[in-house]
């Protein structure tokens, strides 16, 4: 188990995302060269093995997804090429293989980023893309993943950007008994917003976490095990890492009586300039409680709660000299 | 490039590019002296230091300019340059292709066109003092490559709807900056082609043939092609190009609707001079011979390639029958007489125009036509663009014609040109698509620039100099880039991701800048694959591709102790019948997996919810509770010491620790019933503590397990946030494949929504035990099947009664016949064998008596341990449907064994039938 698996040489071009699946063992990472590649988990052996690799698009292949296992063995890429491709392993004569399922492609300019919706709504897929909207798509029937229906789209921003504007991403809240809801990073607006449906079903545009100066390149919303709270992380091109903390709001939601677009009080409780050069992703591990986040300073940094509640980062990982150096 | 070089030396410096018109008379601006070549523009952005004094040339110029207006004072042009003949108002434009223009200002020039013009395309005219001072006027032009002074007063005298951007004026002596900018010509464009020395550009569309004149910040429009010659005007322009002659000669070819190329005579007159009708079909390209000024190829749909000699006017056009549909052809830039053609087919050939009649042998370069071709400057090398959305890269010295670098891209491209001075980058336009990309051979994935300036379809791109490259759009617009300017592709890309999963392994890419600055350091030498020959493009020895230097990979950082969570998961007891036994277990499997603390908040609820009086004796010891719970403690038992010596036996059987005086109705004495302490003396807050302190951890697996052997106090069952501990944990098991235990969990919480969890979407498929096809009946009753529609048989059916058994089917494991288990009962009191007559002695005496001391046994055994631990039900039923089918499977082989001596065994099978 604690032998280092290295991607080096594995793609020709910038690997841009790296996905474990729900299980953690099996991983996929997308490049610039237009390929996906799947790696497993040799038990026996303690290494990761990439046992195949297929080209998923005509442009740099941006973010993928795993679906929930449930469904099959289920990616979503996304890519420049401005489509989603919903690819689906399929076995002929014992033979492992990739298949493009669906294409969905809307005229939505560059989709930025494609994520799952987590198991308990369903088999769906929230997109967003450069023309400023998020779509989310159903498979209708699980048992063929071809026919995907857009079943909502909303507006996160000020309109389309541009690609040199920056991106949009998005993150489900993935707690099973809250509303549904997602945080958004709204590319030239340099904010991110959290959506929720309100009592039509229309995703509203809802809190807003502020604060960026620049823009929010990823949104994370940590899984919320059953905490009191919920906490969203955000990767700026400013060079910060900031920790958004959810407490709900009592009043607001007992005037009402039902929907309220303020439900929760926010509050910034942390905001690392650490990295000092844009922050790309950031990502929840599945109990909430360590963050990690990579840059452009080639290094990625875990964050972590100490007793007192604040947040310090924990290690720093950096690839100095070709090597990988794990210091704590 | 080399190229342009040619073009230059063609030139002849004397001749005076100029135009104006004036209201009344034309003004000339004669180019007197010319400091840089048109195409030397390295030193471009850096302008304002080259301005010349102005003395000499001043006093020159203005001689010269003086004759040259009074010439012609006709009002035409003279020159390659175009004067607006159209223009209702005044113009004065001055085209030098030098560095600077000598101008002469006669009349019209006066202060407030002076102040315009420095807003608007500014030139780099020094300042109005100088203008309005002197008969002559020498100006330097700050950029080296086309100065064009517009009098923006007589602007709106050309009116012709020009919208333009707005220029930010800068009205210093550093005024011209090289801009990227937008120019609408009011017609969707399909095709461009510069002047020879690029200070003007002729652009076609299905409706539109203009000639605009260009500098670095803005452009003009000069002449309307299509409006000035009227009705007769050609329409459906595909393409467009500039001949390289100038002065009087210089000219313009266009292609038209099905087949005729028009020549333009631009020198004198605005007209067609000349129209080419030989090709019975459309004229998909055509193209200047850079070294003979009058030759001109055309490629058409009609499989020909025709070479015209444009000095002789009535001389057909020399054919070469390509045999296929030529979609593009292009001279070499070196070699005049070496042409190469691309075919529909995607063929690629090279003809030598000196011998016509023969022609090098195709070859395959894309699967679909061929789009676009472009010699490299060096003359060597050809890129190719093809309709399998690859850019390839052909060396043409290699007889193999292998292609040395390919690039993948979204759309097929419309046309590529290699980039001046960058012997390894070209620029792309694509069909559908709106950003033209410059791209890298050596970085083949990921495009250096992504040029967003067009809002439709670029259409067609031309470099005017290294850094400026124009492109024209079905958005009506000609655009003119400055590179420098633009974001560089690569910045727009993320450069790592990092990544947990629930085994605490940490997945990351992680790069530092990687910028388009840093991407010529991460370049390495190009190893043997995939071709052997790797030549490099700019004539080094060796070939170097881009490499990332991304590091990236997996390792385990102990982010999360799963084996402690596992271990944890399948052993603590959920059991909340026995809660003080419960949690000495967890709290010894806590202390087994190394988490001593939750192993000590284990023993604590132990002590909360155990009898009193141990927790009375530890709290006399002062062992683990705090002062407050010892009081409390204290207090609680004070109200019941009346009523509590009732049975001092037992209270003395629960420690052995217990030394205090046992008739003295102490406190230690004390033996009272769960059920009374708890109703008064409750801990639900401190428990409620340890929960939210435990989720605040992340830790839901104590929050869970505390809830469920707690489960019987019930003020803890309306905990607000159990649903979601209970869900996150049921996730976090699931993710660990701990599918049982998940499923024991969703059956021990109370709580519906999690309790029916597992029961949703949950579908079990049956199929025939003979014929193994799936169940499907017209009619399944409530229960489900009695036969097979697909063999017929009587699914489970019992072998006295020949019915299918509903409820439990009991079968013999080892002749695998079934029965109701009534019916098997009877028929074994009687007999031993298989009532089947199968032969199989099914029930043997000596296992009767057998079976009936196991049963003695399971009976004393049951539930003895307060620790067992309760498999969910499914588990149970997915065992048994795996023996049973298992067991019908064999059935013919073992009958015939006989194995008489094996034990019987009953199976009982919960039948969803």
């Amino acid at each position: 188990m604690n032998q280092v698996t290295k991607f080096e040489g594995s793609h020709e071009d910038l690997i841009h995302d790296v996905a474990f699946n729900y299980y953690g063992n099996r991983l996929a990472t997308c490049s610039s060269d237009q390929k996906i590649k799947i790696w497993d988990y040799n038990e026996a052996e303690g290494v990761w093995e990439s046992n195949i690799s297929f080209k998923a698009h005509s442009c740099a292949v941006l973010k993928t997804s795993w679906a929930h296992p449930e469904y099959g063995q289920v990616l979503a890429s996304c890519s420049f090429d401005r489509s989603v491709i919903v690819w689906e392993e399929t076995y002929h004569d014992a033979v492992k293989k990739w298949t493009a399922v669906a294409t969905l492609r809307d005229d939505s300019g560059t989709v930025q980023d494609v994520e799952f919706a987590p198991n308990h709504l369903g088999l769906r897929l929230a997109i967003a893309a450069a023309d400023g909207l998020v779509r989310i798509y159903e498979a209708m029937d699980v048992t063929s993943l071809a026919h995907w229906t857009m079943i909502d789209s909303f507006p996160v921003g000020e309109g389309p950007s541009k690609d040199e504007e920056g991106n949009h991403c998005l993150s489900w809240c993935t707690a099973k008994f809250a509303a549904q809801m997602m945080v958004v990073g709204c590319a030239k607006d340099h904010v991110a917003k959290i959506f929720r449906q309100d009592h039509n079903s229309k995703w509203q545009a809802c809190e807003v976490l502020g604060g960026h100066g620049g823009v929010v390149h990823d949104v994370s919303w940590a899984p919320n095990m059953g905490r009191s709270y919920h906490l969203i992380a955000t990767a700026c091109k400013d060079g910060h890492v900031r920790i958004f903390k959810l407490t709900e709001d009592n009043q607001g939601g007992a005037l009402s009586g039902g929907w309220t677009r303020k439900m929760f009080n926010v509050t910034r409780i942390a905001d690392f300039p650490d990295h000092n050069a844009e922050v790309w992703r950031v990502e929840w591990n599945v109990t909430g409680t360590i963050l990690s986040s990579s840059g452009d300073d080639g290094k990625v940094r875990l964050w972590k709660a100490t007793y007192t509640g604040d947040w310090k980062c924990m290690s720093v990982v950096s690839a100095e000299d070709g090597a990988n150096a794990f210091q704590r | 490039m080399m190229n342009r070089d040619m073009l230059k030396l063609r030139k002849d410096p004397t001749i005076p590019y100029y135009v104006g018109t004036v209201t009344s008379t034309t003004t000339a601006f004669p180019v007197t002296q010319r400091l840089g070549s048109p195409s030397s523009t390295e030193s471009r952005p850096v302008n304002a230091r080259h301005r010349p004094s102005p003395k000499g040339s001043g006093t020159q110029g203005s001689g010269q300019s003086h004759g040259q207006s009074q010439g012609q004072s006709h009002g035409q042009g003279q020159g390659p340059g175009v004067g607006s003949t159209s223009g209702s108002g005044s113009t004065i434009l001055t085209v030098a292709s030098g560095t600077s223009a000598a101008l002469a200002s006669p009349v019209t020039l006066t202060p407030t066109t002076t102040s315009t013009q420095t807003t608007n395309v500014s030139t780099g005219m020094t300042s109005s003092s100088t203008l309005t001072g002197g008969s002559s006027i020498s100006s330097a032009t700050g950029n080296p490559g086309v100065g064009i002074g517009t009098m923006s007063g007589t602007l709106q005298g050309s009116g012709t709807g020009i919208t333009q951007q707005p220029f930010t004026g800068a009205g210093g002596a550093q005024a011209s900056n090289v801009r990227t900018f937008k120019f609408d010509t009011n017609g969707a464009l399909s095709a461009l082609s510069a002047s020879p020395d690029y200070s003007m550009v002729a652009v076609v569309g299905r409706d539109v043939i203009k000639i605009l004149s260009v500098t670095d910040s803005g452009a003009e429009e000069m002449i309307n092609l299509k409006a000035a010659v009227g009705r007769n005007a050609p329409t459906g322009s595909m393409d467009v190009k500039w001949g390289p002659t100038t002065g009087r000669d210089a000219k313009i070819a266009t292609t038209g609707t099905n087949g005729p190329i028009f020549i333009w005579d631009i020198g004198t007159h605005n007209k067609i001079d000349r129209i080419i009708k030989e090709h019975p079909r459309s004229v998909h390209r055509i193209c200047f011979s850079p070294q003979e000024p009058n030759l001109l190829l055309s490629a058409s749909s009609d499989s020909t390639i025709r070479l015209w000699d444009l000095r002789i006017r009535d001389r057909p056009g020399i054919i070469m029958d390509a045999k296929d549909v030529v979609r593009e052809v292009q001279f070499n830039p070196v070699s005049m007489n070496d042409i190469v053609a691309g075919y529909e087919s995607g063929n690629i050939q090279r003809w030598d125009l000196r011998n016509v009649s023969t022609s090098e042998k195709k070859f395959m370069a894309h699967m679909g036509f061929v789009t676009s071709l472009d010699y490299h400057p060096s003359g060597r090398f050809l890129a190719s663009g093809g309709r399998d959305r690859t850019i390839k890269v052909w060396d043409m010295e290699d007889e193999k014609r292998r292609e040395i670098h390919t690039i993948p891209t979204a759309q097929y491209t419309s046309k590529v040109q290699w980039r001046p001075h960058k012997p390894y980058q070209l620029a792309a336009s694509f069909k559908d698509e709106s950003a033209v990309q410059i791209f890298d051979m050596r970085r083949p994935f990921v495009p250096l620039h992504v040029l967003t300036q067009h809002d439709k379809d670029a259409t067609s791109i031309l470099w005017k100099d290294t850094d400026v490259l124009w492109s024209v759009s079905k958005d009506k617009a000609f655009a003119s880039t400055y590179i420098r300017g633009q974001t560089s592709f690569a910045d727009l890309l993320s450069s790592g991701k990092a990544t947990m999963n629930c085994y605490g392994q940490l997945a990351f890419t992680i790069a530092s800048k990687n910028s388009y600055d840093s991407f010529e350091k991460d370049l390495v030498p190009r190893s043997g694959r995939p071709n052997p020959r790797s030549v490099a493009l700019d004539g080094s020895a060796e070939a170097t591709i881009y490499r990332t230097r991304q590091a990236g990979g997996v390792f385990d950082c102990e982010l999360f102790n799963h084996e402690a969570f596992i271990y944890c998961a399948q052993n603590y007891s959920l059991d909340s019948d026995n809660v003080r036994a419960a949690c000495e277990h967890n709290s010894n499997i806590a202390w087994q997996a190394n988490k001593f603390r939750d192993s000590q908040t284990w023993t604590a609820i132990k002590l909360f919810y155990s009898d009193m009086a141990e927790s009375a004796i530890i709290v006399s010891q002062g062992e683990i509770l705090d002062a407050a719970s010892t009081e409390m403690a204290a207090a609680a038992n004070k109200q019941r010491n009346g009523r509590a010596h009732e049975d001092e036996n037992e209270g003395s059987e629960l420690s052995g620790t217990r030394t205090a005086k046992p008739t003295v109705p102490s406190l230690f004495a004390i033996k009272v019933s769960d059920a009374p302490i708890k109703r008064d003396w409750s801990h639900v807050e401190t428990i409620r503590n340890l929960l939210e302190y435990y989720a605040e951890q992340g830790e839901v697996q104590m929050c869970v397990t505390i809830l469920l052997v707690l489960a019987n106090e019930k003020d803890l069952s309306e905990f607000s946030r159990s649903q979601q501990w209970f869900g996150s944990y049921i996730d976090l098991l699931s993710r660990f494949k701990l599918w049982s235990i998940a499923t024991a969990v969703s059956q021990a919480c109370k709580d519906p929504e999690i309790h029916t969890m597992n029961q949703d979407s949950t579908t079990i498929h049956t199929s025939c035990s003979s014929c193994m096809k799936p169940l499907i009946s017209r009619a399944p009753t409530s229960s489900g099947f009695w036969a097979c529609d697909k063999c017929r048989k009587v699914l489970s059916s019992c072998s006295v009664c020949h019915m299918t058994v509903r409820g439990v089917f009991t079968w013999c494991t080892q002749c695998s016949h079934g029965f109701h288990l009534q019916h098997a009962q009877e028929w074994f009191s009687q007999s031993a064998e298989c009532p089947t007559g199968c032969g199989h002695q099914c029930f043997p005496e000596m296992l009767k008596i057998q079976l009936e001391q196991e049963q003695q046994l399971d009976n004393d055994r049951a539930y003895d341990s307060s620790f067992s631990y309760h498999y969910p039900r499914p588990l149970h039923l997915q065992q048994e449907l795996a023996s049973y089918s298992s067991h019908s499977h064999h059935r013919g082989g073992e009958i015939s064994e006989g194995k008489e001596s094996s034990p019987m065994q009953y199976s009982t099978y919960s039948s969803m039938i």
